[in-house]
């Protein structure tokens, strides 16, 4: 049978081929096996790596209220723009469209488009009327993710103390990072499957935990109290056209600070667009030579130590001779005979000097440690400076012929604030605080420890030779109609920057620290203007904003006035010509 | 076989539909859409299948119409072939960076898929020719030189390195089928491997495809991308696979999961299980293909059958390959299976030739003797019978007793055309 020879040997190559597929069919499969049963754990291991997405379910961030309730920082909703750049083909026209309506430079968003990702964001926290103008371009590639955004509708008003929130919703400074545990809540987790382009997998889902939102804060800082005195601090430093400036408004008797203002200062809703010199909250971040503000601390520890009384009366040369340097007054005169009262009023910084000479540097340093000037305050706000106070241990033979006047050491105006509370409140230390209470934590303990400065007697006494500065001496500008006022200016020399040792020529911090109704005081409010132009003193450049809000904050709290008697006012032993300009300057040259 | 076909054509729609949903979805909103057009390319297939089994092709000396002469009807095909690639390079719409189609009345066609069925209808024919003595030697190897080598840098020219590989390997089965000479098959393959390599460095893209193949992990986000997410889709499937439609690769990671890389989303969603069940049945159409070939009633036929046979077997196998990374990546279709709609009319119309092949056979003398054969009982092959497969339900009333005869290890659409089925 040819025929069938032929077919055996024509189907050979037939099955040859077969055979040949089948081999190849056989491959795959061992392959097959290989990748999917040996390797394929791996693989899939690797699949799952590059699918997991770890989303963060952000809590809603607590609002700032201030203590009346007025809302100071609120979160709101907001929409985050994103884009996959692959996506969009028109990229220079999408930028053009971008940068109308977003604002911003199109080559910045011409830049993100052109990456070679998958993913990039083009704007986070977009108001919503915003995010609708882009959305209804119906732009291609750019898509849209529900977010929330920070917003301060006071806009400037307590700026510095209230901060901001970062892009990732963490508070950068100010309360917003202090209380940024309390506020942020706890945000929660969401861990799916997303395809390439970033977007989650339906059904994906493998874990999920829901956030915790955020507690509301509500500080003691009023929104009035701290208005009046931006808007009074402000006018001063224009007035003056000085550098900067700084006002403290605070319960003498609880350390609640009612304000804190900084010039210059910006809107939080727009940061990233401010002078890093505005963020500065300078009431505590700022150390400054407080100058003559510091005699109240040297008379009121010479009472305390009873080396003197108010009425005691010393003989004060023109000049005096400390090692090699030579003290000066303000305004020079004749040899006097002072009361400690008198030193303090006319600001005399020879009798300053002899009060701490009295003391010595222990006991000057004792009670600059009891008025609490040599440590931080522990307010609970970021970034606190340390006062930069010598060690008696430390001090030159001429320290003590300058620190009993309030230079050659620094502190921060809060700081300041809380040593003259003690002299209002009776002789007590407190601790300044923002956080008035938190209204979802109900049974937190909220702490401000006190401790005793001077006892209640000479609190008392100085406060009648700080109610004397006001009547008679340095201060008068800060009288407030209706109430009594104690307090002590402050003119201070700058020292220099620029590495040598000594004061810079002409650059001084002129400043007021006082309290009202200087008998049961509810507020103590230090101002401080930084170089001041055209006049230095204290009690001619700070005084008068003090006495402004002063006055507010009295008509605000609902403190009624109590009319000092016309005998009071007028009862000046000295020329009151004199006394207006005989500001002290204290000397360190 | 036929029923390997119908397996792999409705598992391809059901995977078509898994693989590309989700794209859809997104790109479109329309999860269905390319199910739909999946679906109406395998109604047009199934069609063509059943015209390509109804033709009655033969070699003759005799003068036959023109529709059944074999040779005539493969330089039908081969010209329209061969217009077609001209038109798509005339007025061709580009896609993917290769311009490979020809937009008719919103239908998009691939003039080079009917050009792979065109080749193997015209070689089939003239080595039949060449095999009966009509043909001289050095004559037909020219002829199907010139006429294939046409086509083929036709097709490299679109650029599509993978249909014209295919069309390659599909010519040299038919010459080893037609049992050429061996030095001249060394030499074919020879010529062929060193044009690959030739057109492996002239396209820089052809390179990185080789480098990636050789060494994905090197840049497993760009060049070796796809190998790389093919691989790890393989991996996710594990032995049982994530489930049907349940595939994450196919989320925009694995590029072309519909089409060149359906495969690893069949390996994903149904496991190993599901991607050894794929390879079986190619396999089993491969076998029944061959026996379709083997007992074929002419030459032609048996080139025809081994050919067409071969050609999707090949395609299958190099799709598998690249999608498990044994061969670098062609941009080959999954016969039956990935998306498609020429590649699938076609391939359902190859195996509508197949099917003639074994009608023709049936009516064959060797058949018919079988069936003459006093100790079988009356089989139901009666001549229109291989064109009732089609139709399901015929099957059924095949006697049972014929289940037990020597073919029976075989698919049932393979048994009458089992040379030794009738013979035992």
């Amino acid at each position: 049978m040819r025929a069938k020879r032929g077919r055996v040997r024509r189907s050979g190559r037939h099955a040859f081929v077969l055979a040949a597929l089948l081999v190849a069919f056989a491959g795959v499969a061992v392959r097959l096996v290989q990748i999917q049963a040996v390797e394929g754990r791996a693989y899939a291991a690797m699949a799952k790596e590059q699918r997991d997405l770890e989303l963060e379910l952000p809590a809603q961030r607590g609002s700032i209220y201030d203590r009346e309730g007025k809302p100071l920082a609120v979160t709101t909703a907001a929409k985050t723009v994103y884009a996959v750049p692959r996506e969009v083909a028109d990229k220079a026209g999408t930028a053009r469209a971008l940068a109308e309506t977003l604002g911003g430079s199109e080559e910045k968003y011409r830049t993100r488009l052109e990456r070679k990702s998958n993913f990039v964001y083009l704007a986070r926290r977009v108001p919503l009327e915003q995010a609708q103008a882009l959305e209804n371009l119906a732009l291609k590639g750019i898509y849209f993710q529900d977010d929330t955004r920070r917003v301060y509708p006071g806009s400037s008003l307590a700026c510095q103390l209230l901060g901001f929130v970062g892009v990732d919703g963490e508070g950068l400074s100010g309360v917003e990072k202090q209380y940024d545990e309390l506020l942020a809540g706890k945000p929660g987790k969401l861990i799916c499957e997303k395809g390439l382009s970033g977007v989650p997998i339906p059904g994906g889902v493998t874990f999920r935990e829901e956030p915790t939102d955020g507690q509301n804060v509500v500080l003691t800082i009023d929104a009035d109290v701290q208005y009046q005195a931006q808007v009074a601090l402000a006018e001063t430093v224009e007035r003056w056209k000085a550098k900067s400036g700084s006002v403290v408004v605070m319960d003498a008797r609880t350390g609640a600070i009612l304000a804190l203002a900084s010039v210059p200062d910006f809107d939080p809703n727009r940061y990233w667009e401010a002078d890093p010199q505005a963020l500065r909250c300078r009431p505590i971040t700022d150390r400054y030579e407080p100058g003559s503000t510091v005699k109240a601390v040297t008379a009121a520890a010479t009472i305390e130590k009873g080396l003197a009384k108010p009425d005691t009366v010393f003989r004060l040369p023109p000049t005096l001779k400390i090692g090699d340097r030579t003290i000066h007054e303000a305004h020079p005169r004749g040899t006097v005979d002072w009361t400690l009262t008198e030193i303090v009023t006319n600001s005399s910084n020879v009798g300053a000097v002899k009060l701490g000479m009295l003391l010595g540097p222990q006991g000057m340093y004792e009670y600059l440690d009891k008025f609490g000037l040599t440590e931080r305050s522990a307010v609970d706000f970021p970034g606190e400076a340390m006062p930069s106070v010598p060690k008696p241990k430390d001090w030159s033979a001429t320290s003590i012929g300058n620190i009993p006047f309030g230079q050659g050491l620094a502190v921060t105006p809060l700081q300041l604030a809380r040593a003259i509370a003690a002299i209002g409140n009776g002789g007590y230390l407190v601790t300044p605080h923002v956080l008035q209470e938190l209204p979802d934590s109900p049974t937190t303990k909220l702490e401000w420890p006190t401790r005793r400065a001077i006892s209640e007697k000479t609190a008392a006494q100085m406060r009648e030779v700080l109610k004397a500065v006001v009547t008679e001496g340095t201060g008068k500008g800060a009288a407030v109609q209706g109430y009594t006022v104690a307090g002590k200016t402050g003119t201070a020399q700058k020292a220099r920057t620029d590495g040598v040792r000594g004061y810079a020529k002409g650059k001084y911090v002129a400043s007021f620290s006082g309290f009202l109704p200087a008998d049961d005081p509810a507020v103590v409010i230090v101002v401080t203007v930084d170089e001041p132009q055209g006049a230095i003193y204290g009690g001619t450049v700070a005084a008068p904003a003090f006495s402004r809000i002063g006055a507010f904050c009295m008509a605000h709290l609902g403190i009624p006035p109590r009319m000092p008697t016309v005998g009071e006012a007028t009862s000046s032993n000295e020329s009151s010509a004199t006394t207006a300009t005989a500001s002290s300057q204290d000397t360190g040259r | 076989m036929l029923i390997s076909v119908l397996a792999l054509s409705g598992f391809g729609l059901v995977m078509v539909y898994s693989a590309s949903s989700v794209k859809d979805y997104q790109v479109l909103g329309n999860s269905a859409y390319h199910l739909a057009k999946q679906a109406q390319w395998l109604v047009v297939g199934l069609l063509a299948m059943l015209f390509a089994s109804r033709l009655d092709l033969r070699l003759s000396s005799r003068s036959l119409p023109l529709h059944r002469d074999a040779v005539a009807v493969g330089f039908a095909a081969w010209g329209l072939s061969v217009a077609g690639l001209v038109a798509v390079l005339a007025a061709g719409v580009e896609r993917y960076g290769a311009k490979r189609w020809l937009e008719l009345g919103g239908v998009g066609l691939q003039p080079s898929e009917f050009a792979k069925l065109g080749c193997v209808l015209l070689v089939a024919a003239l080595l039949a020719k060449w095999k009966r003595g009509e043909l001289g030697g050095w004559q037909a190897v020219a002829q199907v030189g010139w006429m294939t080598g046409l086509v083929f840098a036709l097709v490299i020219f679109q650029p599509d390195m993978g249909t014209a590989v295919s069309i390659a390997i599909g010519v040299f089965i038919l010459l080893v089928l037609a049992e050429v000479n061996g030095w001249l098959l060394a030499g074919v393959a020879g010529a062929g491997g060193l044009a690959g390599v030739l057109l492996v460095f002239v396209e820089q893209y052809r390179m990185d495809r080789l480098m990636a193949f050789i060494d994905p992990w090197s840049d497993p986000s760009d060049k070796g991308y796809q190998i790389v997410q093919s691989l790890l889709a393989f991996g996710s499937g594990g032995i049982r696979g994530v489930g049907l439609g349940l595939s994450r690769q196919k989320f925009s990671y694995l590029p072309m999961a519909h089409t060149d890389f359906i495969f690893a989303i069949v390996g994903e969603e149904l496991g190993l299980i599901g991607s050894l069940a794929v390879v079986l049945v190619f396999a089993t159409f491969v076998v029944g293909g061959f026996m379709v070939a083997i007992g074929s009633a002419s030459e032609y036929d048996r080139l025809l059958a081994g050919g067409v046979t071969g050609l999707i077997g090949t395609q299958a196998i190099i799709n598998m390959c690249a999608a498990t990374g044994l061969m670098p990546v062609t941009g080959i279709p999954l016969p039956f299976v990935s998306y498609g709609g020429s590649s699938l009319m076609l391939t359902l119309g190859c195996v509508g030739l197949v099917l003639g092949v074994a009608r023709r056979a049936e009516r064959s003398p060797t058949a018919v003797r079988a069936r003459r054969a006093p100790q079988q009982p009356r089989t139901v092959a009666a001549p229109r019978d291989a064109s009732r497969l089609s139709r399901k339900g015929q099957l059924r009333e095949i006697p049972v007793e014929r289940r037990r005869d020597r073919g029976a290890h075989l698919p049932r659409a393979d048994r009458r055309a089992h040379p030794r089925a009738g013979r035992a």
